[in-house]
């Protein structure tokens, strides 16, 4: 690895830390405030600014670099979730890892892909539209908009008396991304993990 | 009317053949190019070994690679 990226990794890593106290600090403040601060407060405040101004540009770097050069990649990849392949046998353990890896998490891709898509309303009419025998009813829906930011309003009836209604996954798109990527890591650790124990 | 998978059984004395030279399982594990583990997961049954490393263990005891591993049971059915 060049020596640049070796230190724009170690600098990524270590800085990590300060990242996640300033998103935490300013999640808790009016950033407005937080940003007028004087003395010590103020100057620590920008400190971890300029940190996370420097650490977005090399991330996005970083991320790039591992999406086109293989090399860099593996490399990442193997350090982040620390793959030996020293031997033969060790090579077989992390091959049946990533097997089971790369399998439960399309499971889990396809589990997430049908509860975001699905949509339930029970709901009980309202009485002046209620028949003998249609108290209510229950809508199965699909909702699939690969490029709107918005699902459109229920379609529920005025007036309707809304038992239970599912209406998708209640994560942002970023926390379903950040759980596909842990995913396979975990299963991963946990597969390597189970088969050298068996040994 | 095909035929059943056959299933081996292999075995090895490796462990008796380094208490006979007094050699322990670091040792092997660096003169044949791998980890401890690997020779203690082979010892044990645990880990079958490639045809490749199989001859490396065979040579480092300038021994048959038949005197060190071999078949204990082998079922096959018509």
């Amino acid at each position: 690895m060049k020596k640049i990226d070796s230190i724009i990794l170690k600098y990524l890593v270590y800085a990590l830390p300060l990242i996640l106290t300033l998103l935490i600090w300013g999640s808790l403040g009016d950033l407005e405030q937080l940003s007028m601060q004087k003395g010590f407060l103020g100057t620590l405040w920008d400190l971890l600014g300029w940190t996370l101004l420097i650490w977005l540009p090399l991330a996005l770097y970083v991320s790039l670099k591992m999406v086109f050069i293989r090399k860099f990649r593996d490399l990442i990849i193997k350090k982040m979730i620390r793959i030996n392949e020293r031997d033969e046998r060790e090579s077989y353990i992390t091959s049946e890892a990533a097997k089971f890896s790369f399998i439960s998490t399309i499971s889990v891709a396809i589990l997430f892909l049908f509860l975001s898509v699905i949509t339930i309303t029970v709901a009980n009419y309202p009485e002046k539209i209620r028949e003998p025998g249609k108290n209510g009813y229950i809508s199965v829906g699909l909702n699939f908009f690969p490029f709107s930011g918005e699902l459109p309003a229920k379609r529920i009836q005025d007036d309707s008396l809304e038992i239970f209604t599912y209406s998708g996954l209640p994560l942002s798109s970023a926390s379903a991304i950040l759980i596909l990527l842990i995913w396979p890591i975990i299963s991963f650790k946990y597969s390597s993990f189970r088969l050298l124990k068996i040994e | 009317m095909g035929k059943s998978p056959i299933k081996l059984n292999i075995t090895n004395n490796i462990k008796e053949l380094r208490a006979l030279d007094g050699i322990a399982q670091e040792e092997l594990a660096n003169a044949i190019d791998v980890t401890r583990a690997t020779i203690s997961s082979i010892e044990k049954g645990k880990y079958n070994p490639s045809l490749e490393l199989a001859y490396k263990i065979a040579i480092y005891f300038n021994k048959d690679i038949q005197e060190i591993f071999k078949l204990e049971n082998t079922h096959e059915k018509n």
